[in-house]
């Protein structure tokens, strides 16, 4: 595209498209800390999840005409709980953490947690257990009276489902996201006892009636124990999650709202932290989606509800009880879609994941194979109606966070995974930077990659994130402005090489000034992006920007 | 059309961003924006009371019609969520199981659906003599099938469990069908019979090695044919005089001994890519009376599964079945070989064609549709021949047909098969949730 054409482009931007854009985004945030009473505990079944959002939910998208015709027009309907720069601010969703500001490696580290994991001063008390299901577990309190769940390991695969979740966990919270407090905890079979109070449910032999509860025994407990500890090793390694804080009422949907959260207004489908959750999902291969692993609190002090991620066991190179496959990331566990095409091609057409062999060369960290990720075409296990809102604007969003991640801060989050093998966490590690670069190479190539506008005296400035992370070259890159009044009055335009523009001290008579900024080098597809300043004494505020899909 | 679609869309939806070409008209205020993680002042009023909308009511009313032409799709989906929810979650298939059962599980009736012996119930009762069964099957099927069996067994299914088995059958067949002798058989020589048959078996077990087991059979039997209770086919005693099908007038009695060599070198019984599953069976029919119907039954099978790429696999079958009658013996003839039914030759109908022998050949393709779906495509041939000496390459008979099939590990849980043939197509379905 020749320079000329991209400055038509721009500039029919702000000509052609309309007064719109020659006004700054006006989007109220509503924050979302209003007290309400204690919600009623949601309970759904993954089976009625997979029909619902498998299938009810696709179709009736599908026969939704102004979506469709929105789509196709390139106008996709865009997250509602953005500020006017673009960004989702912090809510009991989604806190800006190193997306916006670089977490240091400590915090990286310790992550959610608070203390040290469960006291180890004395016994643990086990109070309920967890014998069904595809791993064991079990909750225990401690002497300080925390509460936490105790998860085990696949008996072959050492440290594979405690690590994933401690470094996916670690991961999600710099993100942003809320998640448990967990800690790794080396644990004397004998450090448990049976709580007084702890019963047990059991089936009875007539299947008729109701499970039965009985006072827990040291033999039930044995029997967990035993299936998590085959080999009788005199320490087992466990995940120790603390109880999260509050009262839990169910798991939060991916689409619509809670109708007794008044704070709820959002559709969780059209929530930029829901749907940007997919990038950052695909970084960590976090695959298990369903609302069964998403969990909301109510906090009964100050009367309102946080939305947590939980249960990270199945997501690296994890698939909780074994390694992970090629297939999982590139299919729904029940994908329609696939399984129609090898229906109807009478198994002709064979998918990648089904050539892909699956290699493991350290069973602590699993299946860490990066030949069949894409940016665009990973899927989680059951389909989430947020992901398929996403837009551009939400992928570049959250591909921001994922390539905010240094290589040193995914080490540290990994080294929190306490692996024995470092050569299985230097794989790890490897894992995650291979995949960060190509989520950012991917969508810094679609979306324009301008960001961090800071205007400084005369001067805007602003950071090439594509450049900035060496996903393009600078020396290939020039960077085509044009700034407009607010009547629509070209005041500048032309070419820079740098990543600072010069702002005019006569533009001060304008209430504002609308600039228009778009990146010109090969393999790249985005639109202008318009900031908006304001003079304010001797220097210019942003008070706005768009991003175009 | 690409640029003024957006225009059109813009007029009638309100879409941001939008090509109108206008000139634009000066913003005169800029609304003040603020995020509260950057600048905290925000007043409450601005949170609206109920959900924020994500577009407009002209959109709303455009999406109307697709709404209802959603909406009883969405029924049929809540439906099956309910049902869904129902098997998985509230256990309904096991609680109806327990209620089908006395509490100690001793006795029962399950329901039967089979395109092999209909539909009907299975009722058992077990501990019959110390661990023994008690089975009574009935079904009715098609006009052309009805299948009533009753077995009592000791210990209880003594081909699974236990070295030594007894059992005592009694089953009944009141509307078989019989075409006649050879490979030109027409369809319309059918004729239908009642067999009613009795036996005595005595069983043992033995497995040889992980993939090999022999099983040993000595049994009595005793079968009587009688008149068919069907309505639309002729009974077989209108058909044939006395003493022209060996086996129509008189109630024979056998003792019988076999041996059956079972081989099972496959991957995933369920759904195999590798291996090979065969058996041979060698069993002697001796009348007990001077009726003169002594023989001996070969039946042999194998199965060979390639894989040809990625799960998909090619399995080539072939079989053969014969009768032999020492002297001047003879076959009776529903003890015959024959071809046709739910296992070879399936676009014919069960005994479709009978004589001394058979020999049929399939080749099967499978291909994964799903983790435990798989699709097949399936084509067989077979002929019947009266003396291995007439083997011929003409006047075989061709099936072909597809399905699906659903399978754990273990095995098979359910097909459904499409089977055509020159003669008839047949639907065949087969739910085995008796692993």
């Amino acid at each position: 595209m020749s320079v000329k054409a991209l400055l038509l482009c721009s500039l029919s931007l702000l000509t052609a498209c309309g007064s719109r854009l020659l006004s700054p985004p006006d989007r109220p945030f509503h924050p979302d800390d209003r007290p309400i009473e204690k919600p009623r505990s949601r309970d759904p079944r993954l089976v009625q999840e997979i029909i619902d959002k498998g299938m009810d939910y696709q179709l009736k998208q599908a026969l939704d005409l102004p979506r469709t015709v929105r789509k196709l027009t390139g106008h996709p309907y865009q997250a509602l709980d953005v500020d006017p720069f673009d960004e989702a601010p912090n809510s009991s969703w989604f806190t800006n953490r190193n997306g916006r500001r670089p977490l240091s490696l400590e915090e990286i580290h310790r992550g959610p947690n608070r203390e040290t994991g469960p006291d180890t001063t004395g016994p643990w008390q086990v109070i309920s257990l967890k014998s069904a299901g595809v791993t064991p577990g079990m909750t225990i309190v401690d002497p300080r009276g925390h509460r936490y769940i105790l998860k085990f390991d696949p008996p072959d695969f050492p440290e594979l489902a405690s690590g994933a979740e401690l470094v996916a966990s670690r991961l999600f919270h710099a993100a942003g996201y809320n998640v448990p407090e967990n800690y790794i905890a080396h644990l004397p079979p004998s450090r448990l006892t049976v709580a007084p109070e702890a019963r047990i449910k059991i089936a009875t032999l007539d299947k008729r009636q109701p499970l039965q509860e009985r006072p827990m025994t040291r033999e039930d407990l044995e029997q967990v124990l035993r299936r998590a500890n085959p080999a009788g090793r005199e320490r087992i390694r466990v995940l120790a999650s603390r109880f999260l804080p509050g009262t839990p009422v169910g798991p939060w949907s991916y689409t619509g709202t809670r109708t007794d959260d008044a704070n709820d207004i959002y559709p969780h489908e059209h929530r930029r932290s829901v749907r940007g959750l997919y990038v950052i999902a695909s970084w960590i291969n976090h695959a298990d989606m369903k609302e069964e692993n998403t969990l909301d609190m109510y906090d009964p002090e100050r009367r309102r509800l946080t939305h947590y991620l939980i249960d990270f066991g199945a997501s690296l190179g994890s698939n909780s009880t074994n390694p992970s496959n090629p297939r999982r990331g590139r299919a729904n566990s029940l994908d329609i879609k696939d399984s129609l095409l090898r229906l109807f091609t009478l198994g002709l057409y064979v998918h990648d994941y089904e050539r892909a062999p699956r290699i493991i060369h350290f069973p602590s960290v699993g299946y860490l194979g990066n030949d069949l990720f894409r940016a665009d075409g990973w899927k989680p296990m059951y389909p989430v109606p947020a992901f398929e809102n996403l837009t551009l604007r939400d992928a570049f969003w959250s591909a921001r966070i994922v390539t905010s991640f240094s290589d040193a801060q995914i080490e540290t989050a990994v080294a929190a995974g306490q692996f024995s093998n470092p050569d299985a966490a230097a794989d790890l590690v490897r894992f995650l930077r291979e995949r960060r670069d190509r989520l950012g190479r991917y969508w810094f190539a679609r979306v324009n990659p301008l960001d961090r506008f800071e205007p400084r005296g005369a001067e805007l400035r602003f950071a090439d994130l594509a450049i900035l992370h060496g996903y393009a070259d600078a020396s290939r890159t020039r960077y085509q402005y044009a700034v407009h009044s607010p009547q629509d009055e070209l005041l500048a335009e032309g070419t820079s090489s740098r990543t600072i523009l010069s702002l005019e001290p006569s533009w001060n008579r304008f209430d504002y000034v609308v600039v228009s900024l778009l990146p010109q080098r090969p393999n790249l597809d985005a639109k202008p992006i318009l900031v908006y300043l304001r003079p304010c004494e001797e220097s210019w505020t942003t008070i706005g920007l768009r991003r175009f899909d | 059309m690409r640029r003024l679609l957006p225009s059109i869309l813009s007029l009638l939806l309100a879409i941001p961003a939008l090509p109108s070409g206008a000139t634009p008209v000066p913003s005169s205020s800029p609304p003040s924006v603020t995020s509260p993680d950057r600048h905290p002042a925000i007043a409450d009023t601005l949170i609206p009371s109920g959900p924020v909308r994500h577009r407009s009511r002209a959109e709303e009313a455009l999406a109307l019609p697709g709404t209802v032409l959603y909406l009883p799709f969405h029924l049929v989906f809540v439906a099956g969520e309910i049902a869904a929810g129902a098997v998985w979650e509230e256990r309904v298939l096991d609680r109806a199981r327990a209620w089908l059962t006395t509490t100690d599980g001793r006795v029962g009736i399950r329901p039967l659906a089979s395109t092999r012996i209909g539909a009907g119930a299975h009722i058992f009762y077990k501990d019959l003599i110390l661990d023994g069964d008690a089975n009574l099957v009935s079904s009715r099927g098609q006009e052309k099938r009805q299948h009533h069996l009753l077995t009592l067994s000791f210990p209880g299914r003594p081909l699974r469990s236990g070295p030594l088995g007894l059992s005592l059958q009694f089953r009944q067949e009141p509307k078989e069908t019989f075409f006649g002798s050879g490979h030109n058989t027409p369809r319309s020589a059918s004729s239908a019979y009642l067999q009613e048959e009795f036996s005595f078996n005595i069983t043992h077990r033995r497995r040889l090695s992980r993939a090999l087991s022999l099983n040993a059979l000595l049994g009595y039997q005793t079968v009587d044919i009688g008149t068919s209770i069907s309505q639309l086919t002729p009974p077989i005693q209108n058909r044939y005089l006395p003493g022209q099908l060996p086996g129509l007038d008189d109630r024979l009695h056998h003792l019988e001994a076999a041996l059956l060599l079972r081989a099972l070198f496959v991957d995933v019984p369920g759904s195999p890519v590798h291996g090979n599953r065969s058996l041979i069976s060698l069993g002697y029919k001796r009348s007990i009376d001077d009726d003169d119907f002594s023989h001996f039954k070969l039946l042999i099978r194998t199965e060979q599964f390639f894989e040809l790429f990625y799960r998909r696999t090619l399995s080539l079958r072939l079989g053969t079945d014969w009768r032999f009658a020492p002297g001047p013996d003879q076959i009776p003839f529903y003890d015959l070989a024959f071809l046709g039914g739910n296992e070879q030759l399936r676009g014919y109908r069960r005994g479709r064609f009978r004589d001394l022998g058979a020999i049929f050949a399939a080749a099967t393709y499978k291909y994964p549709i799903w983790k435990l779906l798989d699709g097949e495509l399936f084509y067989e041939t077979g002929r019947p021949f009266h003396q291995p000496n007439d083997f011929t390459l003409k006047g075989w008979k061709y099936s072909w047909g597809a399905g699906l099939r659903l399978w754990v590990p273990r095995g098979l849980i359910f097909e459904q098969l499409v089977a055509l043939s020159a003669e008839e197509t047949r639907l065949i379905f087969n739910f085995k949730a008796d692993l």
